[in-house]
Formats: C-alpha cells, sequence, structure tokens
C-alpha cells in the first residue's frame, strides 16, 4: 500500500493516514500486519481493490474481481464496488458472472467477439415490455382465484403462476451465517 | 491467476485491477517526471532483491573464497600478497558480473507473471521511470555487494600484512631501525597499493554494464533463463571484442562475410576485456588516472546507452 502510494505521489501523514481509511473501507485493518502470503482469495482481491483506490480515482476498471472468491467474500466484493458507487466512483465491471452484474451495475454493455452488441440502462435492457410482474405478501386463496378470473375475462394471458423464490447466494450465506451463531453459542 | 509469493514486498493480484489515470489527485499532483517515484521503485527493487536466496548464496561463497585466501600455502610474502589479490578480485569481479546478470534477468518477466507490472503501470508511472527504477535498484545492490567483498578483501589483506610484519619484526629483531623500516616499507607496499581502489571501481561498472544490457536482453526475452544464457554468451563474445575489433579494422582481414561478422561482433558487443584490470593490480602496475578516467567513462556510457536501449524497447512491448 505504502509502495503504491508512494507511485500516486503521497507521502509521510498524507500517506499514512490514506492507507488507514482504505484498509477501513475494505475492512482489512486487523489484518494490516499480516503477510499477503496468509492472505484468503477474498482479502487479496480487497487489499489489491484498496491499492487501487490509493490516489482516489474518479474510474476504477475491475476485470472479474470475484473470480475464484467464496460466496461470503464474493458479497464483501459486491458491497465494496457498490460502496464506491454511492462515493461517486465510477466502477466500470467486466465479468462474466451474469447475476452479478445484474445486481450491481446501472449501465451493461455486451461484447461478442469483440463488438459492443448492446449497451443502455440495464433495467430498460431487460425488461419486457409486454409483462408484468406483480409481488404480492400475504394474499389468500380466494384474492388469487378472482384475480386470475379477472385475467381470463380481459384479453390478458398468465403466463406464470409461483412462488416467490430467494437467490441460492442469499440462501447460503443465510445458512452459513446461522451455522456460525449456533457454532459459536455451542 | 498468479500464485502468491510472501517474498514479494509488492502486492500480487489476481486479477487487473486498474484506477484510471483521471484520478482527482493527478490532477494537481501529477508530473510527467518525479524522483519520488523513481525512489519508490527503485526502494522496492532493493528490497526484493535482498529477500532472494541466490544473493546471499553469491554472496557468501565470494566472501568464503576471499577468506579462504588468507590460508594460501606460504610463497614470498610478495607472491602471497599477489596470490590474495588475484584470487579476491577475481572473485569480486566474477560474483558481481554473475549478481549483475541473475538478478537483473528476473526483474522484469517476474513482474510480469505476478502481475506486478500492471499494476504499477496502471499508476501514474511512466514506462522510463519504471526502468530506471529497476536499474537503479540493482546498481545500488551490486554497490552493496561489491562493498562487501571489498570491506572483506581489505580485511584479509590488513591480517595478512599485520602477520608478515610481525614475522618480518621478530626475523629481524636485531638489525638496525633503518633495515627494519625499509623491509616494514617493502610488506606493506607489496599488500595495499592505491590501485586496489580504482581497480574495484571498475569492476563495479562493469557489474552495472552488464545489469543495463541484462535489462535490455529482457526487455524481449521470453523468460529469465533465455536472459542468462544469452547473457553468458555475451559475456564470453564481450571478452574476445578488442581482438575481433582489431582484425575488422584491419585493411586486408578476411573475405566480406568474415568482415561481416567482425563488424557484427565489434559493435553490438561491449568490449568487456577494457574493464579487467585485475592483472595490472596485481602485477603491482600503476592505472594511470587517464586510463581508469577513460575506462570508468567508457563503463558510464555503455550502462547508459544499454539503459536507454532497454527503455525504448520496453515502450516498444504490448503487455
Amino acid at each position: 500500500m505504502r509502495f503504491f502510494g508512494r507511485l500516486s505521489g503521497l507521502r509521510g501523514a498524507a500517506l499514512k493516514n490514506r492507507i488507514n481509511e482504505l484498509l477501513d473501507l475494505v475492512g482489512l485493518s486487523k489484518a494490516r500486519n499480516r503477510r499477503l502470503g496468509t492472505y484468503s482469495k477474498g482479502m487479496l482481491q480487497r487489499i489489491g481493490l484498496a491499492q487501487a483506490l490509493i490516489h482516489d480515482p474518479r474510474l476504477v476498471v475491475l476485470d472479474e474481481p470475484t473470480a475464484g472468491v467464496d460466496p461470503a467474500g464474493s458479497r464483501d466484493i459486491r458491497d465494496l464496488i457498490l460502496d464506491l458507487k454511492g462515493r461517486g466512483i465510477t466502477v466500470l465491471l467486466s465479468s462474466h458472472l451474469l447475476a452479478q452484474a445484474q445486481e450491481i451495475c446501472d449501465r451493461v454493455g455486451i461484447l461478442a467477439d469483440g463488438v459492443l452488441v448492446r449497451e443502455g440502462h440495464l433495467q430498460e435492457l431487460i425488461a419486457i415490455e409486454n409483462q408484468t410482474e406483480l409481488v404480492i405478501t400475504d394474499a389468500s386463496d380466494e384474492l388469487i382465484q378472482e384475480m386470475e378470473s379477472i385475467i381470463k375475462r380481459s384479453n390478458a394471458k398468465l403466463v406464470e403462476r409461483r412462488k416467490s423464490t430467494t437467490t441460492l447466494e442469499r440462501l447460503f450465506l443465510e445458512a452459513t451465517k446461522t451455522d456460525k451463531r449456533m457454532t459459536k453459542s455451542e | 491467476m498468479a500464485a502468491v509469493d510472501d517474498s514479494q514486498f509488492v502486492i500480487p493480484l489476481s486479477f487487473d485491477i486498474r484506477a484510471s489515470s483521471f484520478a482527482g489527485l493527478m490532477e494537481t499532483r501529477y508530473r510527467p517526471f518525479s524522483f519520488w517515484r523513481i525512489r519508490a521503485i527503485t526502494a522496492n527493487t532493493l528490497t526484493e532483491l535482498t529477500r532472494l536466496k541466490v544473493f546471499y548464496v553469491l554472496l557468501v561463497f565470494a566472501l568464503v573464497l576471499i577468506g579462504s585466501s588468507i590460508f594460501m600455502a606460504q610463497f614470498s610474502f610478495q607472491q602471497e600478497f599477489q596470490i590474495l589479490k588475484d584470487v579476491s578480485l577475481g572473485a569480486i569481479s566474477l560474483f558481481t558480473s554473475l549478481l549483475a546478470i541473475v538478478a537483473t534477468a528476473r526483474l522484469l518477466p517476474q513482474d510480469i507473471e505476478d502481475r506486478t507490472l500492471y499494476t504499477i503501470l496502471a499508476k501514474p508511472v511512466p514506462r522510463f521511470e519504471y526502468v530506471l527504477g529497476r536499474i537503479t535498484g540493482v546498481l545500488l545492490l551490486l554497490a552493496i555487494s561489491t562493498l562487501l567483498m571489498a570491506a572483506a578483501f581489505a580485511l584479509v589483506l590488513y591480517l595478512r600484512e599485520q602477520a608478515v610484519v610481525h614475522t618480518t619484526l621478530r626475523q629481524m629483531s636485531g638489525a638496525p631501525p633503518d633495515q627494519i623500516a625499509d623491509a616494514l616499507r617493502v610488506v606493506r607496499s607489496s599488500a595495499f597499493n592505491t590501485n586496489i581502489f580504482p581497480g574495484i571501481a571498475i569492476i563495479y561498472l562493469k557489474a552495472c554494464l552488464l545489469a543495463a544490457l541484462t535489462l535490455f536482453v529482457s526487455t524481449f526475452a521470453t523468460s529469465n533463463i533465455f536472459t542468462i544464457v544469452v547473457m553468458a554468451f555475451i559475456y564470453f563474445i564481450g571478452h574476445l571484442q578488442a581482438t575481433t575489433r582489431e582484425y575488422w579494422l584491419q585493411e586486408h582481414g578476411g573475405g566480406v562475410i568474415t568482415r561481416v561478422f567482425l563488424a557484427i561482433v565489434t559493435l553490438l558487443f561491449p568490449d568487456l576485456q577494457a574493464f579487467n584490470l585485475v592483472d595490472d593490480i596485481v602485477a603491482g602496475t600503476a592505472i594511470s588516472l587517464v586510463v581508469f578516467a577513460k575506462t570508468a567513462v567508457l563503463g558510464l556510457f555503455y550502462t547508459t546507452i544499454y539503459t536507454l536501449l532497454a527503455t525504448f524497447a520496453f515502450y516498444g512491448k504490448e503487455l
């Protein structure tokens, strides 16, 4: 961190403060004196992100930032990227993990054989114009049947009726969190 | 994905993470040339190199060789001092040259392999600053190791001189004081002479030249082994360059192919034999200031030229 800070023109107290600030940001303050060789993959990605931010850039380009990282580490990096976004930093993310890109990005571009084949706001690109989704909580069977009969009477067509689901990632994070809590209490 | 090498001071990244050069900080702080950036790369290079086991292996080997010359067979003290200087200066020359090649050959390939190069160049660091920082780091390492070896050599020489002085005093205990003083003067002039230090400086400059040339070769080499092999050839050809130059400059020498070959060797390879002043030092021949200055300028000239060539080649390298 010190080396990359010096390369960016930082010195003395300003460099020290910036390092402390970034280690806090990426959640590695407690691991600051550990050797990099003992870092997990996710920690390495986060320290890499910290060194890239040392000179307070307006634009950060990330290529597969969560490749090879476990779901919890991946979530940490995702949160960091969203944090950068909140701070007004533009993040250009290149990824094959489309679900993750969908979760993070405001605008997307799709490259095929080196050609930009789609580009624009994510919600506009993935919206299906002639379909609408309603997510209802605590709906009774009668209410659902009534809604279906209204749909039947109109020109519209009910394409699919299903229970809302969580994502596998959220399930994993929830399960491992619960598991850790139980292990601790034992 | 790059493996994590915990011996590295810099952070190895397993993904490209590049901060834009349009950063807010740099709007106010960016300079096309920065001494501080070069100093940071130099310090980083020195740290990396001093963590290399090969550095200590070579240094210990050289120090052991220099130290072992204290146990040379007992000839006349003049011969003993000559052998001691010959072995020690030879060892310093060989090990600084080896260190220059081995240490420099790995720098660029290693930086590319662990992707450190990309993270450095993603910062506001022009490529020439990277090359300058790296070569300065190597030259500092060579200076440190040359000083250590020179100190060991001076210590061994001093110890042997003291031993000979004591023996002479014991043997001449009944002799008149002026005879004793003459004998001691002969012993001291045989051990230390002012040629030793310029000689060591020239050995250092030769190592600097080899380091700069190795860096140049490594900019287009595919691996550090390839660089080392090429440098081994250059090292041997460089010692024959003076001979090929003489043949090339002779009007009547050989056919066209031979002359082209001689011209290539003469123009492309450095004259390493010009840096071989050890024989003069051992023989006690005085190295004139003119010879020293010419050789030093030649060394600095070669080092500068090869560093410039390395910089140009590095600018053209696709990363």
